[in-house]
Formats: structure tokens, C-alpha cells, sequence
């Protein structure tokens, strides 16, 4: 049975995005359960289910990475933490799209800087603290959600699911952002209609448009102009900064693993 | 006469070319400052030179010029447009014969072509041009033979010649590429014969020499052709006047030869390589459009074909039944994707494929028109394919067919 998560809905809207090296997103889809009530959001290393309360999806949002404990002891440092996030979302792009990996690159690159250039605004307000310093922040950047393809609401009673298909989707909290780099392909009529209706209708989604030529630059400069103001300071509203593996995450992997000794 | 085939495409228009239907290598649109789109459609013989067909509306095509050889011991199987001028090329039938070589026409009055250029490359052991590629204005890439180029095979004639265009009237060539071995002279030794064919006859497989050569303004200092049997080759021309070898890849043997055109897909990193069919009722069969992982261009891989109808079916339908031509993303008003592949493959009609999974090519839409009357074969021969920015679908019957126009409902 297809759960028709439906973004255009007046009751509770949701927003199933399939996302990474999947090559069928309609059979993704079709292995999907209604997200439970009072669920604020889904994530996996699929899929995201979203609705307009659903907070921000960040590096450090539960679900997408999978880090077992062992895999977090063996890491040191926060920029070792940061670099396995990048490997993990650099995987779910294809390797035959340059254009898309250079956007990730450029964009890891930038939200590191970002963190550089603000260092006294997110230093911990006592400078004696070593609690965290501000290298920590970047984990509260934007997930980069690669080849998503974002459901379409069911328009004509067909069986088939449609997806608008975005180059990288991005959730800012009340805000989907989709990126599409441009200059690359034609796009066929289907292709551009599914991405009106997702325009037009969705609720809370903008589009970025891209344009190859300067991810091609050498000096892979990330396009922060492009993208609406809040993108660039992505710690704003945040108290504290978190890491990726969350203490309860740690709980949980620590006594699954000791029921599995004892069984 | 059969029934069309169709899945995911609309045939918006037929069109006989005024009973000159036999559709050679060369499709390409022009823009015109009035707001008008002109078709330039090469033929694959004699007697017409080549055909201009208004397609505004696609629905609606009308030849607007047509155009005559100047004898029937040549043809002129290739041309490219780029802004209003015309570039045809000319391919004789018998060794020395004139004139050989490539002509460029102003064809800003598209009813009224006028030649502004010629450039002879005609010689004893030469047959002219056989394809040329000119995307920039600039430069044609071309495959020719030349006055002072002895091949050791006589089917070796046609190699690698870059054409520097940008004064019409005093085109000059700046760079030249042969496959080592295919010259009288060469330290290295001839290439072994891939399948062997009496020598007389000057046409067809069995040869050593250019294709096609793709070269795009992304990357100018890169060429890619497509060398019969000797397979793909990676150039470097950088500095034209001295091209050298980035990388080469060749299935021949154990597959039977005839590669065609290699396009690069540069933000993939991939090539689509195809071997063109050149034998009747499929006895060269298979002739593969393969997928070519080029990350590394030093490192070429085959990692796939596009999936071909059964050759229990269409090998014996009449004709030819394999891979050919390929819309080549060139610039202008072209359809450009790196992730939908549209190929000619003769009797199988138009064939459009998604790569977006490149190790699983998938056939998303097709077109086989019927078989149309008075071709020598029972079945359509598609042997051209060109797509617009729109999408619209161009495609040239090898016999008889002339023009079909279709819509990719995808």
C-alpha cells in the first residue's frame, strides 16, 4: 500500500524526499509507513519525511549517518567527525556527476569557513570554557540531501509515484530548498512540469538555480549569494552546538549491543 | 507496408523531400534572424546536394531549398550549420575526382543559398571529405582524405584534419592526425585487418580512418573520434598544429569493427561509443552503442551498451539493424543531456535512452516508422538524428523515408 504523503494537504502536510544513489525512488516509496503521529520528522540514509513543524535537517539530525559506537571511539577529533559526515553524504552522490560533487565540496569548504570567520561570535561566551569552541558549530549546518526526489501528491489516481528530482535538497526548518544546478541538461516536459507543480504547489519550497559554469571554476567558490540570507548563518536560534552522535543514540547502540552478547 | 512502433513518442509530421528522400549524416538547425527555423538535412547520394526545410511548425514542414551536386560521381553526406553559414562536405566516388573538399554557404537568405568558400582536399589517393564537425565557427574538424596523404590501404584515406574557417574564402588546414601505421612512410606497422575485404572496392568497413571527430567549445583542446576499426581516440590538440594520443579504447576484434562517433559527456565523465552497422539483414551483428566510464581519460572502461531489440526480430526484417548515429549535444539549438542518450539505429527506428544509471541503460521511448516506398529495403532506415531545445526529434530515412518529426512524450 503507497502512503501518499501529500505536501498540498490542509491537514498535516508531509514531504517524502528520496534521496542519494537510489535508482528507484517509486520502490523506496512503496516500502514506506505512515510517519506516526506526533513525529516531529523521519530521516534514514534514504529518505526524509518533513512537514511544515518539522525542525531544520542538519549533520547533526539522528537518523541519516549510522555510526556504530565503535566507529565513533576510533574517531579523535571534531575535524575527523566532520570529514566522515562529508564522506557519508559525498557517497550518496553519484560519481558520474562532477558538477554535483564540486557543489558539495564548495559547500563543506563554506560552511567551515563560515565557522572561521564568525570564531568570536560562536566561541563559548566564558573563554575559559573548553566545553566546545566554535569549530563545533559546524555540525549545525544544513544536511545536504543529494539526488532527491522529492513525491509528488497523487493527481491522477495512478499507481505510479512522481517525483520532482532535485540536484540537492536542503530543509531549513520551515523551508525546503531545493538546488538545481543548471546548464547541464535539457530539461525533458516532464521533467520541467514536476518541477513547477513542486514550485508552485508545494508550501514551504524554494528553488536555487546554479549555474555550471562557475562551479567549474577552479577556485570552487561556494555560491552563497544564490541563497536566501539565513543559509550562510545556519547556527542562528541554536543555544549549544551537538555533534552527530547523540549521548541517547549512544545509549541505545550501547544496550542493543550488550543484549546481543548476552543472547 | 508496416504499421509504425511507437512508445513515449508522437510522430508530429512526415516529410518526402520533395521524392529526394534518402537522408544522409548531416542534420543541423539554424535560427535565422527573422525568427525563422531552418532544417539543413545532408543527402546520402546523388543527385541533391542538400535540403533546407522550414520546421517553425513542427507540424508543419515545408523544403524551402534544394540544392544539386555538381555530378553524380560524388556526394555530400555531412553538414553542420553554425550562425547562417553552411558547411557541407564533399565525398567523390572514385579516387581524384573534383570537386573534393568542403563548401561553405551563406545561408542567412535561406531560400537562396550562396557559396562563399571552398577548400580542396581532393588528390590521387583521396576521396574528399567524409564527415565534419563545426560548432564554433571557427574551426571544421573533419574526416578527409588529402593531395599529399598516400594511405598504405586505400580504404585507410580519411583521417583527422582541423580546418581553420574564420576567413571563408582562404580556408586553411592548421592540423592534421593519423592513426600510426595507416601511412606510406610510417615507422610503425600497419594495423592488423579486423575483417579482411577484397580492396577493390573503396567503400565500407575493413578500413583504418576517421569517422567522426567531436570537438566542443567546453573543452577545445580535446577531440574525440571515432576511427572505424581502429576504435576511439582521446586527442590533445591544444596546439592544433600538433595533436597527440590523451587515450585510445578499441573492442575490434573480438566485436566486428566500425566505430562511429564518440561523444563525451563531460560533466559525467563518460563517453557514448558507437560502432555503426554497414551489412544487410544483421550479418555484422552486433554493432553496440557502448558506455565508456572516461573519470580518468587516460583509463577508458566499458561499462555498459544500450539494450538492442532482439536480433531475432529485427535481424532479418530487411536492411540494416544496429547501432549508427547519435543526437550529439552539440551546441545552438540543440537538446543537451548528459543523462538521455538519442540514437538513429536503422531499422529499429529512434531510440532514447536514459543513463542516469550508466551501468543499466534503459530504453525510455521509440519510434520505428514503417517501412517507407521506394526504399530498396522493406524497412525504415533511420540514419540521422538530430533534437532541438524544445525537445523535437529529427530523423532521416537512410533510402527513401526523408524526414520524420517527432515528440518524446517522456
Amino acid at each position: 500500500m503507497l502512503v501518499n504523503y501529500d505536501f498540498t494537504s490542509g491537514n498535516d502536510p508531509q514531504t517524502l524526499l528520496v534521496y542519494g544513489m537510489v535508482t528507484d525512488p517509486a520502490a523506496v516509496t512503496r516500502s514506506l509507513s505512515p510517519m506516526p503521529p506526533d513525529t516531529p520528522f523521519l530521516l534514514s540514509n534514504r529518505f526524509a519525511v518533513v512537514s511544515p513543524s518539522s525542525p531544520a535537517l542538519r549533520l547533526n539530525s539522528p537518523g541519516w549517518i549510522d555510526l556504530s559506537p565503535i566507529q565513533m571511539m576510533e574517531i579523535a577529533s571534531t575535524a575527523d567527525i566532520f570529514d566522515l559526515c562529508c564522506d557519508r553524504v559525498m557517497g550518496n552522490a553519484s560519481p558520474f556527476s562532477r558538477s554535483l560533487r564540486a557543489f558539495l565540496e564548495a559547500y563543506f569548504k563554506f560552511v567551515t569557513a563560515q565557522t572561521e570567520n564568525h570564531r568570536t561570535q560562536l566561541e563559548p561566551a566564558d573563554a575559559e570554557s573548553d566545553v566546545f569552541n566554535h569549530a563545533d558549530w559546524v555540525f549545525s549546518a544544513w544536511l545536504p540531501l543529494p539526488h532527491a526526489h522529492v513525491l509528488l501528491p497523487d493527481a491522477d489516481g495512478s499507481d505510479e509515484p512522481r517525483f520532482a528530482e532535485l540536484d540537492v535538497a536542503f530543509l531549513l526548518g520551515g523551508r525546503l530548498l531545493g538546488v538545481m544546478i543548471e546548464g547541464i541538461n535539457t530539461k525533458t516536459k516532464s521533467q520541467h512540469q514536476r518541477l513547477q507543480y513542486l514550485e508552485e504547489r508545494h508550501p514551504f519550497a524554494t528553488i536555487v538555480r546554479v549555474p555550471v559554469a562557475g562551479l567549474e571554476d577552479k577556485t570552487g567558490a561556494f555560491p552563497a549569494d544564490l541563497f536566501p540570507a539565513p543559509f550562510s548563518h545556519f547556527w542562528e536560534g541554536l543555544d549549544l552546538p551537538q555533534g552527530p552522535y547523540r549521548l541517547a543514540a549512544l545509549m541505545d547502540d550501547l544496550g542493543e549491543s550488550g543484549k546481543q552478547k548476552g543472547s | 507496408m508496416t504499421e509504425a512502433q511507437s512508445n513515449n513518442m508522437k510522430l508530429l509530421a512526415h516529410n518526402t523531400l520533395d521524392g529526394f528522400g534518402g537522408v544522409g549524416e548531416g542534420m543541423a538547425l539554424q535560427l535565422t534572424n527573422k525568427g525563422r527555423r531552418i532544417l539543413w538535412i545532408a543527402h546520402e547520394g546523388p543527385p541533391k546536394n542538400f535540403t533546407g526545410v522550414d520546421v517553425t511548425d513542427p507540424k508543419n514542414p515545408k523544403v524551402v531549398c534544394q540544392t544539386e551536386l555538381k555530378h553524380e560521381n560524388m556526394r555530400s553526406n555531412s553538414l553542420e550549420v553554425t550562425g547562417d553559414i553552411l558547411a557541407v562536405a564533399y565525398q567523390v566516388y572514385q579516387l581524384g575526382v573534383q570537386p573534393a573538399g568542403i563548401e561553405l554557404f551563406d545561408v542567412s537568405d535561406p531560400e537562396n543559398p550562396k557559396s562563399i568558400g571552398f577548400h580542396d582536399t581532393s588528390g590521387p589517393h583521396s576521396r574528399g571529405v567524409h564527415c565534419l564537425w563545426f560548432v564554433d565557427g571557427e574551426y571544421i574538424h573533419c574526416a578527409s582524405g588529402s593531395s599529399d596523404f598516400e594511405p598504405r590501404h586505400p580504404r585507410d584515406d580519411q583521417f583527422y584534419q582541423i580546418i581553420d574557417v574564420r576567413n571563408p574564402s582562404k580556408m586553411e588546414e592548421v592540423g592534421r592526425w593519423w592513426m600510426p601505421g595507416t601511412r606510406e612512410g610510417d615507422d610503425a606497422p600497419p594495423p592488423e585487418r579486423v575483417n579482411p575485404e577484397p580492396m577493390e572496392e573503396l567503400r565500407g568497413g575493413d578500413a583504418f580512418r576517421l569517422h567522426n571527430a567531436n570537438v566542443y567549445p567546453e573543452h577545445p583542446d580535446r577531440a574525440y573520434l571515432g576511427y572505424i576499426d581502429g576504435g576511439c581516440f582521446i586527442l590533445d590538440i591544444s596546439d592544433k598544429s600538433n595533436p597527440t594520443v590523451v587515450s585510445e579504447w578499441c573492442p575490434h576484434p573480438p566485436y566486428p569493427g566500425f566505430t562511429h562517433t564518440v561523444m563525451p559527456l563531460f560533466d559525467r565523465g563518460l563517453l557514448v561509443v558507437t560502432d555503426e552497422c554497414i551489412k544487410d539483414d544483421g550479418v555484422d551483428w552486433p554493432k553496440l552503442t557502448w558506455i565508456i566510464d572516461a573519470r580518468n581519460e587516460k583509463n577508458l572502461v566499458p561499462i555498459s551498451t544500450l539494450p538492442m531489440p532482439p536480433v531475432e526480430e529485427y535481424g532479418h526484417k530487411g536492411g540494416r539493424f544496429g547501432s549508427h548515429n547519435l543526437h550529439e549535444n552539440r551546441p545552438g539549438p540543440s537538446f543537451r543531456s548528459e543523462e538521455i542518450i538519442v540514437g538513429a539505429f536503422f531499422n529499429a527506428g529512434v531510440r532514447v535512452y536514459s543513463i542516469k544509471n550508466p551501468y543499466q541503460p534503459e530504453l525510455i521511448a521509440n519510434y520505428v516508422p514503417p517501412g517507407p516506398e521506394n526504399s530498396r529495403v522493406p524497412t525504415i532506415q533511420i540514419n540521422e538524428v538530430y533534437v532541438d531545445e524544445n525537445a523535437i526529434v529529427y530523423a532521416g530515412d537512410r533510402w527513401a523515408g526523408g524526414l520524420y518529426i517527432m515528440e518524446m512524450e517522456i
